[in-house]
């Protein structure tokens, strides 16, 4: 089958979604990934704040890139929302908790109430990143399509997760917790300026202190 | 949405119950005509009735009939009662009625019912199709005769592979986010209630941020040679060239 220019130009535009994708909100959820190793509440809630006014923007880089597919490769969008039904469940599941933990962990003083919004914050973004990379690798790792187009059977949890997909989903994690530890220490200046108008001090923590407060 | 079977002038029903056997509104109180009113501004034009489309066209009559009413309902209702509330607030009585207090705590869930209705009513209102068919309407005598020139698309061909989505997938997903809603509703409720128990902040203000003092601040700074900053420029460019 002959792949015309415009199907050419699309399938190009969504690998550069994808990619803008695994940039922008990499570096938020991987935020969200190094969230538990930040201590102490105000670490914590500058963490939080740092990727507040951006998460949800760079969401939409997701967004978009289902909106493109369903417009652009209708086919493949129903294989593989139909397929993937469990795996998009949990992450819609995951991407709202993270949302929800960001929103609420300030609304209440009490260290348990932020514990519990600081777990599902960390838990929900690891989860997400964790369930993009196990897609992933399952589309590698090969798809059992059959000849209309959709999956032959329902992929259960137990397929999804092989060994594969269970590495390039911590692949995953590691590559997003990456770029987000990078990029909130490659401008320790501008950190340290926000940690002191922050009213916290200390050195230690300057390094950990992400850029855009 | 409001029963109409007979092709001919429409009414706008107030309330009633739509029987699809029978092919009427039974103890219906409306207005006559009103919803050919509503369409084509005219009381007497006829509008195409449910009977004159095929049987396997037309939509569940009763959920989306009962859920419409509804959502006008009570959204009327919630009117009527925002506007009493006005006619006692400028009376001067409105706090002072604790009824009338309690009830406005309980009208909270009045938009969400009229969301949720109207809601039903466009969903159901819309089978069997999921893709509206395009069609016309011919005059023939007083009846009705359709036509159509897109055949649309109807719901059973939008669902997914059930080969691929199974029951007990869609079973999950839709326990997970009754779930994921109730556990927010509760901490919604939790956090709302924490908010109105604190009441609001009040921050006396500070003297140097009232009007006052920022004004008295800004004339203290002011710079040489009045008020204007071009001529203060001036001024300095004066003294650089001494």
């Amino acid at each position: 089958m002959e792949a015309t220019a415009l199907q050419m130009t699309w399938f190009v535009l969504l690998g550069v979604l994808m990619a803008g994708y695994a940039i922008l909100d990499g570096f938020d959820l991987g935020v969200g990934i190094l969230h538990l190793f930040a201590r102490g509440d105000q670490e914590r809630r500058v963490f939080m704040t740092s990727i507040g006014p951006i998460w949800d923007g760079n969401a939409v880089w997701l967004v978009v890139l289902g909106g493109a597919t369903f417009a652009a490769f209708p086919n493949a969008y129903a294989a593989a929302f139909s397929g993937f039904y469990l795996g998009f469940m949990l992450l819609l599941c995951c991407l709202i908790f993270r949302g929800v933990s960001m929103e609420f962990r300030s609304k209440r003083p009490s260290g348990l109430w932020r514990g519990f919004w600081d777990v599902a914050f960390s838990a929900s973004s690891t989860l997400a990143t964790f369930l993009f990379g196990v897609v992933v690798g399952n589309c590698m790792r090969g798809l059992p399509l059959g000849a209309d187009g959709d999956f032959t059977r329902p992929l259960g949890l137990a397929d999804l997760l092989n060994p594969y997909s269970v590495l390039t989903g911590l692949f995953a994690v590691s590559a997003f917790a990456y770029t987000a530890r990078t990029t909130c220490t490659s401008r320790p200046r501008a950190s340290c300026r926000c940690g002191s108008r922050a009213g916290c001090g200390g050195r230690s923590s300057c390094s950990w202190r992400p850029t855009w407060c | 949405m409001e029963g109409h079977f007979e092709s001919g002038p429409a009414a706008l029903n107030l309330f009633g119950i739509p029987d699809a056997r029978e092919g009427k509104v039974k103890y219906g109180i409306g207005i006559p005509g009103a919803l050919s009113f509503l369409v084509h501004s005219d009381f007497s034009k006829p509008l195409p009735g449910l009977n004159d489309f095929p049987e396997k066209d037309r939509p569940p009559i009763m959920v989306p009939f009962v859920s419409y009413h509804l959502m006008a309902g009570v959204g009327g209702l919630l009117i009527a009662l925002s506007l009493l509330g006005l006619i006692l607030l400028w009376r001067g009585t409105l706090f002072t009625r604790r009824w009338l207090m309690w009830l406005f705590v309980g009208a909270v869930l009045g938009p969400v019912v009229c969301n949720q209705a109207g809601w039903v009513a466009a969903e159901v209102g819309r089978q069997p199709f999921i893709v509206y068919p395009k069609q016309a309407v011919e005059w023939d005598g007083g009846k009705a005769k359709i036509s159509t020139s897109y055949e649309g698309l109807r719901t059973d061909v939008g669902l997914s592979n059930r080969r691929v989505v199974t029951t007990p997938q869609v079973l999950a997903s839709i326990l997970m986010f009754g779930f994921i809603y109730l556990l927010l509703f509760v901490v919604w409720v939790y956090v709302l209630n924490d908010k109105i128990q604190h009441g609001p902040d009040y921050h006396p203000a500070e003297p140097m941020t009232t009007s006052e003092g920022l004004l008295d601040a800004a004339t203290a700074n002011k710079p040489a040679g009045g008020d204007s900053l071009t001529e203060a420029r001036n001024e300095a460019q004066v003294v650089e060239a001494n």
